[in-house]
């Protein structure tokens, strides 16, 4: 998948998008997704995680980041998608005002640029559910790419 | 001024503000234990220092009154004229000044207004130098003396011929004995007129870094006046760090010790010498840079005890009570974040103390105690706290009157005030919305003093007692934590997941071997309970808390532990599976979404570098209680519905300024407002507002529950409960508005004296008095009502007297309502509690017997829908005209209700509009009867 992140992800024309943005790519439920590389602190490996009991489905529990202690929130449940994610995913870390969070997702895809005049606003066919948490679509010769909107996850979690 | 760079006005401001603290200090001293040298000088000097870096800054009003206090103090510490205490006084006002001038720049970055003080407060301070030198030396100039002139002979009142404006450096000075101690620390700018220097001309504003001398010396309180000592070389200077840098050392350092705890764990497993040795290493190095980072953020408690001197000065002045404040243990140090956090609490506790504690003055004498009371503030440390007690010898707390007046607050019931302890009921004083001051002053006795020192106590992780012997004095004891981060904590283990506790909610560990009846774990109406020492103790399953699997078993053969920790002196038992460990853990905050899940206070890394969760003791108990609460309301739901057809119905509870408080069915309530009262204006006799584009008349529920009228005159905001009779809005104007709450809607209508009451309800002990908002209004009304109509009426209520009406709702208010609305038209009314008692009621009543049916939708045993649809099918029930009353009013709803074979739809409830379809169904006075179905049975 992440091998063949690059060839899909090109404009148009069909050749590669050499943009003004860059997004860090990443499936959820073999879907794709891509988050704005600045908010993308780092990308971690699987580790070892402590469940919070009595908190919401998808925040799966707490990490130990090099001695930080940063909450893992499952993107899958988050988003509604039925199924059961497989295990060992990876966490995102992203920075949000101070905060971090790990999202948890499948695979990790490459970092691509896009331009930003192959923006759309989400289709109002996505459900809602889902289409709260995305910025918009970016897109490609062959694929789409649903974009992550940080800000939206957090004012759901702290809501 | 503000080109000046923040840190330096910052820097500026501490040190103005310490030496402030010096000065005070000092004062006290003098007043205490009468004229000194050392001690004027040091007032002196730095008065002189605030004046010259002020000035430096720019800030003129503080350069303008300390400049006025220089010149008072020069010719006191010139022994040109004594001391008087009026001077003191007149200093002390003038530092307040100061001070008050320095926060409104920390505050706002510019001196606050306060000009006309100083103008009034000045000259008086330097009328006293005047009047001094007028008298002693009729010279013109400044009031000024050389040093080389005086000796250390007391004799030296006279005047030597002054030498007028002098040159920074005296030659003579330092080396003559008289006057060893006039050493100044280096002025921060250079003073125009004499002033004995150091022999060394310093050059002027010099980095206090590099500054020898040890008078803005932040951290060290206790400077003594002695001033500079020889040996002070500046090695051992101090230097301002910004506290941010401090903290973000702090938060490395405790993840330091989070790897070495890790690399510990590591080298055990390893059987490597040479590893184990240099781990070993490793954490004594990361210990001692962990303890010497702590102290980075020591400050001694000093620097806000000292304040209380002056504190306690005010207040005794103002209260004409005579107090000695002794400070013990000023050294103690405490990381600066909690000094900052005890600061109010203590302040609070102080204020109390004089106040509420110590009797006055007569008092004492007749008690035979001395006159002046004493208030000793000790802080020391005693196993990883520092308590601060704060003792009185004034007249302690009296338990019975604690008692007492906690029962007539409120605040508990004379049952459970039997059965508590003397220091629980002293305890009481903690407790929200309790005061004992028999009058409310401004300085304390509003009630809202105790629970918050308790409360804020309680954040930093602390804890506060009372101790109090009746006639001998009051003791709070505060017990705080030495540092926020680090905090020892007991690491339990239960079906399989671990948590910390920390340790200063843990009162002692049980573990029960033996679960045989009796003597382990009984359950009490389900509740598990444990017998400690003879005394119940409520457990709480920490599994079953937090919803772990298999968690309601509390195995009755095995062994199990429970942790027992105070929450608000009450012992709670938690049972766990295991007791792991102690540790001490580095607080780590949880994310701002998980602070809701009220039983963790946060997580913790252990040493094998899994995080886990920190317990929250109160959260725990909370949800015990919420625990509690929510089943008593579902029983008590439960029993309301089944047995009593009854139910909760929200209620507003509002205060009219009677004894009982007030209440007003929810479902009656329009809008809450609040006006002005200068915007409310008369027409005739009426109140009225304008509101909405129309006239909003205002009726006093208390005139109108036989209290006296509403004081419309001064100027204030006015509560009002906007409530809608029929089309047209009412104004119920109340003296304050306190809640929504859920009630029983039986309400007892035997005991009422008014009929603008309904009746009362008993809800949480008191009695709640309902009023009857619509006649309340209807009164109103009548007055306005023509002679024309009268007769119109009076007609109309004639032939509404020859029908039968059958009404039918669950609910008593409602149903009462319903039938008061009626009845009071004129019908003849039958009521009935559910659809089946109703239609049982119509089936065997004569065909045309009743002329109409009222009826509630949501009923039990047969449902509104079910009602109209069994009518309909009878064979006396084809036309009768029916109306559904109801809260359910969506078009769907009322498309259901047409379809069953109600004819009107109402919406709960507006007795107008339902009289007035009445009459239109039946055929009454106007009522168009085109589409009435039913032909008259008379």
């Amino acid at each position: 998948m992440a091998t063949s992140a690059e060839s899909q992800l090109t404009d148009a024309k069909g050749t590669p998008v050499g943009g003004d943005l860059q997004f860090s790519t990443m499936t959820v439920a073999g879907r794709q997704y891509g988050i704005d590389v600045t908010m993308v602190q780092e990308i971690v490996r699987p580790m070892p995680m402590t469940k919070i009991p009595l908190a919401p489905p998808y925040i799966y529990g707490l990490i130990n980041l090099r001695g930080q202690v940063v909450t893992a929130i499952g993107l899958m449940e988050l988003f509604g998608i039925p199924g059961k994610p497989p295990e060992g995913l990876m966490n995102v870390i992203c920075k949000h005002e101070d905060n971090l969070i790990s999202l948890l997702v499948e695979e990790i895809g490459d970092v691509v640029e896009v331009n930003s005049s192959s923006f759309e606003p989400t289709p109002n066919t996505i459900s809602p559910d889902l289409k709260k948490f995305l910025s918009g679509i970016y897109k490609f010769n062959d694929s789409l790419l649903s974009i992550i909107d940080i800000s939206a996850i957090m004012e759901v979690l702290d809501s | 001024m503000s080109e000046m760079p923040q840190e330096v006005i910052d820097e500026f401001l501490t040190e103005c503000e310490e030496l402030i603290e010096d000065v005070f200090d000092k004062l006290r001293k003098i007043e205490k234990d009468g004229f000194d040298d050392d001690h004027i000088n040091a007032i002196y000097r730095s008065i002189h220092t605030v004046k010259g870096s002020s000035q430096l800054f720019g800030f003129s009003l503080i350069g303008k009154i300390s400049h006025s206090m220089e010149t008072a103090l020069d010719p006191v510490r010139h022994k040109i004229m004594p001391l008087e205490q009026r001077l003191i006084d007149e200093i002390y006002k003038g530092m307040e000044l100061t001070s008050r001038l320095i926060a409104g720049v920390r505050a706002d970055g510019s001196e606050p207004n306060l000009s006309s003080e100083i103008a009034d407060i000045a000259p008086r301070i330097i009328g006293h130098a005047a009047a001094a030198m007028n008298a002693l030396m009729p010279l013109p100039g400044e009031a000024l003396v050389t040093p080389a002139d005086l000796s250390h002979d007391n004799s030296m009142l006279q005047k030597k011929p002054a030498a007028t404006s002098e040159v920074k450096v005296e030659p003579v000075s330092p080396a003559r004995e008289p006057q060893p101690k006039i050493d100044t620390p280096a002025p921060v700018i250079p003073e125009p007129v004499a002033e004995v220097v150091e022999i060394k001309p310093k050059p002027t504003p010099k980095p206090k870094i590099e500054d020898s001398k040890p008078s803005p010396q932040p951290r060290n309180k206790t400077m003594e006046s002695k001033t500079t000592k020889a040996s002070d070389k500046g090695d051992n200077g101090t230097i301002r760090v910004n506290v941010n840098l401090l903290d973000n050392l702090m938060n490395r350092v405790g993840e330091l010790v989070l790897i070495r705890n890790q690399v510990l764990q590591f080298s055990k497993l390893n059987n490597d010498d040479e590893f184990l040795k240099l781990s070993q290493r490793l954490n004594v190095v990361t210990a001692e840079l962990q303890d010497d980072a702590m102290k980075t953020r020591m400050q001694p408690i000093g620097s806000i005890l000292t304040k209380f001197h002056r504190v306690t000065r005010d207040l005794a002045k103002e209260l004409g009570k005579e107090v000695d404040l002794e400070l013990i243990g000023k050294d103690t140090e405490l990381d600066k974040t909690l000094i900052e956090a005890v600061k109010d609490p203590l302040t609070h506790i102080v204020r109390n103390c004089v106040d509420h504690g110590l009797e006055s003055t007569e008092d004492r004498a007749a008690s035979g105690k001395p006159a002046a009371g004493k208030v000793v503030i000790k802080s020391y440390q005693e196993g990883g706290q520092i308590i601060i007690e704060i003792k009185d010898d004034g007249k302690g707390i009296d338990a019975s009157v604690i008692g007492a007046k906690a029962v007539e607050k409120g605040v508990l019931s004379g049952e459970a005030l039997a059965n508590m302890s003397e220091q629980d009921i002293q305890s009481l004083i903690f407790a929200p919305g309790f005061s004992t001051a028999a009058k409310v002053s401004n300085i304390s006795g509003r009630g809202v003093g105790m629970d918050v020192v308790k409360t804020n106590i309680e954040k930093i992780g602390g804890h506060v007692e009372v101790q109090s012997e009746v006639g001998k004095g009051t003791s709070m004891l505060l017990k705080i934590p030495l540092t926020l981060a680090i905090v020892p904590a007991m690491v339990v283990a239960t079906k399989g997941e671990v948590f910390a506790v920390p340790q200063v909610k843990v009162v002692e560990l049980v573990r029960v071997e033996d679960s045989v009846q009796g003597k382990g774990i009984e359950f009490l109406q389900g509740k598990p309970v444990y017998r400690l020492r003879g005394n119940l103790l409520p457990l709480l399953n920490l599994a079953q808390v937090l919803g772990l699997p298999d968690a309601d078993v509390i195995d009755k053969n095995d062994a199990v532990n429970i942790i027992v920790i105070n929450v608000d002196n009450q012992l709670v038992g938690l049972i766990v599976d295991e007791i792991l460990d102690s540790a001490d853990i580095v607080v780590k905050p949880l994310s701002k979404f998980l602070k809701r899940i009220t039983v963790y206070s946060g997580a913790t890394i252990m040493g094998d570098g899994r995080v886990i969760l920190i317990l929250d003791a109160n959260g725990l108990t909370r949800s015990m209680n919420h625990e509690a609460a929510l089943e008593a309301t579902t029983n008590y739901g439960h029993e309301t519905k089944d047995e009593l057809h009854d139910e909760i119905s929200e209620y507003l509870h509002f205060d009219v300024g009677l004894e009982s408080t007030c209440s007003v069915p929810l479902c009656l309530v329009h809008r809450l407002e609040e006006f002005n009262s200068k915007s409310i204006s008369v027409t005739g006799n009426q109140r009225v507002i304008k509101y909405r584009g129309t006239l909003l008349p205002l009726i006093s529920v208390r005139e109108a529950l036989g209290g006296t009228p509403f004081d419309y005159d001064s100027e204030r905001d006015v509560p009002v409960i906007v409530v809608s009779k029929g089309e047209k809005p009412f104004g119920l104007v109340v003296e304050q508005i306190l809640d929504v709450v859920a009630m029983d809607s039986q309400i007892d209508s035997s005991i009422k004296d008014n009929d603008n009451m309904l009746g009362s309800v008993i809800y949480d002990e008191d009695v709640i008095v309902v009023i009857d908002a619509l006649t309340i209004i209807q009164q109103l009304q009548s007055k306005f009502i023509t002679q024309e109509e009268v007769v119109k009426q009076e007609q109309a209520e004639n032939l509404r007297k020859n029908h039968n009406i059958l009404i039918t709702d669950d609910i008593a208010f409602f149903r009462n309502q319903v039938f008061k609305a009626l009845n009071e038209a004129g019908y003849n009314v039958d009521i009935d509690v559910d659809g089946q008692q109703a239609f049982n009621r119509f089936s065997k009543a004569e065909n045309g017997h009743y002329s109409l049916i009222v009826s509630d939708i949501e009923m039990p045993n047969l449902d509104g829908l079910g009602l109209a649809k069994a009518v309909r099918g009878h064979e006396n029930g084809k036309s009768i005209p029916m109306i559904a009353v109801t809260t359910r009013s969506s078009s769907r709803d009322i498309e259901k209700g047409k379809k069953a074979g109600f004819d009107v739809y109402l919406e709960k409830l507006d007795p107008i509009r339902l009289v007035s379809e009445v009459d239109r169904l039946i055929g009454i006075e106007g009522g168009e009867s085109g589409d009435v179905r039913r032909k008259s049975a008379n």
